[in-house]
């Protein structure tokens, strides 16, 4: 579930995690702490747009938002990711 | 000479010899109109078709347009196929009755048959029915119910096929329709695409974020999408000396086809995969870069496909590139899927025909990326020779085709393909593992098989063990190899992604698994996980479809002298059914010339086969029959002769020996 009022740490944390297991299926050689603030997913780290697209749906599933789609363009770092999904925090 | 005196069987030439195929009807079921007269009107004075969309719910979606046509009569793919193929007949002048009947065939290509029944099936499982009554209520909705219903309102009982490429599915079937007249194995082919609106298709292709919002406008700056659309066109193929002989208007020879596969990215255009496709139809076809007139684009008005799109014809037409006028007419008539390549054929022969090339509406220049002569202006009078037209699909799988005005190659020298090819069998392979996903990821290990499903894992595991056997290594040789597959996939990823549209609405799709549930996913994974670039080709699930695909590769590789083509077919048993053994089986095929070139094993030589259609409908048995064949056949003690009743009515007959010269 998400949390009713998340620190960005712990959203930065959680996407982390996502974009870590979309590589790990990737059968990518990168690790977790390759992923962080600065890193271009694309250029760094082999990830296409497909993948930031399955990623970004898998977020909007666990933290039950949605992203708009015109938001959900050219998002090729994890800190741009996680500052759309905090924009789209559900208000509870 | 009347219309209908059409000459009962002909002699089969050398594949040395091809006979010329010549375009003679036209059939249009379209967003712009029915009939080739409203379609052609329409592109010339760029009136879209485009509208609201009326049979499924439009919320949650980035537009409310579609290519849909609003009747009359009912929206199904059937009533298309049977609309178009009678327009088509009638004007070529042609009574279906009066043709001999086991030379006169049908191909057709689409990306999902009868979405509409599939979906209600698929929502009735999500509702509580059984795996098994999901199976019974979508089988008569699978895509190759439809060339085998067309042929028997006809009466036609020679060759019988569903191409499912996706959207280049049309372009498919007419390259399989031209082969079958060009080696001699029909004198008259009905030959087309076909695909019906769903929503499936517009809320995979909107969580793509390809979807246009407003309007789609090919090669333009700020251009945002494509535009989903339905339709059916239907050409009339035909041997160009009988065509002539009966004093039939010829609108276009087909000169012949180019193919290639990106083995890149699912989803993705490739500059390198789209310009080899080029490159490849330009060399079968005999063609220099300075023959060419104008090109129909497949011109999505995405902005990955137009710019690679470009970027290929520069590459391959270089400084005449600028001077080739390109087109697409998709910005009016949507993208109808697998019907769409066969629309654009549609036009590019009344291109040839009126010497009129149909604009790109809706253009806004400034793309940095788009620097063609997209005829924009309207209309432009410029009496083309020759046409390329493309079509590109997921899974990288791409096939352009060429045509000419009628008489165009009648001033240049036959062309010939040399001494008659011989095909020789060099890699066998049968999976049947319960557990396929897990003999994936042990042969694969370094493979993303993120939304591979059963008859994904087949086909993967199978085309790597066959190419083994056969000696060859994808990694080194991909560039030379290919896959013709027949498939039918086992719905488990079409029900997971209905339920979340049930659901969740379109955005609670997983952009991922859209390019799951198309039915060339197996082949397009295969190809792209193992790099193989020289075809990409899917069957509808034929069962058994080893045949069908054998005499796909044959067909090809006579005309591209040379490769290895996996063929064979992949069957995963839908949960609650029963049928043939599961499994995949496969064989690589090759010519005689390059199995010896590199001291390949040579199982047995395929030394011919034959093809019907008409039996009752319901055999199929898997596709091992014809690997045990093959088996028999290498044993050398006497040449096999190999039967197969398909699902969908079809015969084939393979005649297999040892290869001892």
């Amino acid at each position: 579930m998400a949390p009713e009022h998340p620190e960005p740490q712990e959203i930065s944390r959680i996407v982390r995690e996502v974009i870590f297991d979309a590589l790990q299926k990737k059968k990518s050689r990168f690790k977790l702490e390759d992923i962080k603030e600065g890193v271009s997913l694309t250029r760094d780290l082999g990830i296409d747009s497909l993948d930031i697209l399955q990623m970004t749906a898998v977020c909007e599933k666990r933290f039950k938002l949605r992203i708009p789609d015109d938001e959900n363009q050219n998002l090729d770092e994890l800190g741009s990711i996680v500052k759309v999904l905090a924009k789209h925090w559900p208000k509870t | 000479m009347t219309a209908n005196a059409f000459p009962d069987g002909c002699q089969r030439l050398g594949a040395n010899a091809p006979r010329r195929v010549a375009v003679t009807g036209l059939g249009v079921v379209s967003c712009v109109g029915r009939g080739k007269d409203d379609f052609w009107s329409a592109l010339l004075a760029r009136r879209s078709g485009l509208s609201a969309v009326e049979s499924f719910p439009t919320e949650g979606l980035r537009s409310r347009l579609a290519g849909e046509i609003k009747g009359p009569g009912p929206r199904q793919a059937l009533a298309y196929v049977l609309e178009a193929a009678r327009q088509a007949l009638a004007d070529a002048g042609l009574e279906p009755s009066a043709l001999p009947a086991a030379r006169s065939g049908v191909a057709l290509g689409t990306t999902q048959g009868e979405p509409i029944l599939t979906e209600a099936a698929l929502t009735r499982r999500v509702q509580g029915g059984s795996p098994g009554d999901l199976f019974r209520e979508a089988f008569p909705s699978f895509p190759g119910s439809l060339p085998a219903a067309l042929a028997r309102e006809l009466g036609w009982r020679g060759p019988n096929i569903m191409l499912t490429s996706a959207c280049a599915a049309g372009n498919f079937a007419l390259a399989y329709a031209f082969e079958k007249i060009a080696r001699g194995r029909a004198d008259l082919m009905a030959a087309g695409g076909v695909d019906i609106l769903n929503r499936t298709n517009y809320a995979g292709f909107n969580r793509l974020q390809a979807v246009a919002p407003q309007a789609c406008a090919p090669f333009s700056l700020g251009r945002k999408g494509m535009i989903p659309a339905e339709g059916c066109a239907v050409l009339i193929l035909e041997e160009l000396s009988h065509a002539r002989s009966r004093g039939a208007r010829v609108y276009a020879e087909i000169l012949g086809y180019g193919a290639s596969c990106d083995a890149r990215h699912v989803t993705a255009p490739d500059l390198d995969g789209v310009a080899r496709a080029l490159e490849d139809c330009l060399r079968c076809c005999g063609l220099a870069a300075s023959d060419v007139d104008y090109i129909s684009a497949h011109g999505t008005g995405t902005p990955a496909n137009d710019r690679t799109e470009t970027a290929a014809i520069q590459r391959v037409f270089g400084e005449r590139a600028p001077r080739i006028p390109v087109s697409s007419i998709k910005a009016v008539v949507g993208h109808a899927m697998g019907a769409a390549t066969a629309l654009e054929a549609a036009a590019s022969c009344l291109a040839l025909e009126t010497g009129v090339l149909p604009p790109t509406a809706n253009f806004t220049p400034g793309d940095p990326d788009c620097g063609l002569d997209y005829v924009t202006e309207g209309p432009r009078r410029a009496g083309p020779q020759v046409v390329l037209s493309n079509g590109f699909a997921f899974g990288g799988s791409n096939l352009v085709i060429a045509l000419a005005k009628d008489g165009w190659r009648d001033a240049r020298l036959p062309r010939s393909e040399g001494p008659a090819e011989r095909f020789v069998i060099t890699g066998l392979a049968r999976v049947d593992d319960p557990d396929p996903a897990a003999l994936a990821e042990t042969l694969l290990p370094d493979k993303d098989l993120r939304f591979v499903d059963r008859p994904m894992a087949y086909a993967l595991a199978g085309a790597l063990l066959a190419l083994q056997d056969a000696g060859l290594d994808p990694a080194r040789a991909g560039d030379r190899i290919g896959i013709v597959l027949d498939s039918s996939g086992e719905l488990e990823h079409h029900l997971e992604y209905h339920r979340s549209l049930l659901e969740d609405g379109p955005a609670g799709v997983e952009p991922l698994m859209f390019p799951a549930i198309f039915a060339n996913a197996a082949a397009s994974r295969t190809a792209v996980l193992l790099g193989l670039k020289l075809l990409n080709e899917s069957i509808a699930g034929s069962f058994p479809g080893g045949e069908s695909a054998l005499a796909c590769a044959c067909d090809f590789l006579s005309r591209h002298r040379g490769g290895a083509l996996v063929a064979g077919g992949v069957w995963a048993a839908p949960a609650g059914t029963s049928g043939p053994p599961e499994g995949a089986a496969l064989l690589v095929v090759e010519t005689l010339a390059g199995a010896r070139s590199r001291n390949a094993r040579i199982y047995a030589e395929v030394v011919g086969w034959g093809e019907r259609f008409g039996l009752p409908q319901g055999g199929g048995v898997g596709a091992e029959t014809l690997l045990d064949a093959v088996r028999a056949a290498s044993s050398g003690r006497a040449p096999v002769v190999h039967e197969a009743h398909g699902l969908w009515g079809g015969l084939m007959t393979v005649s297999l020996a040892a290869c001892n010269d």
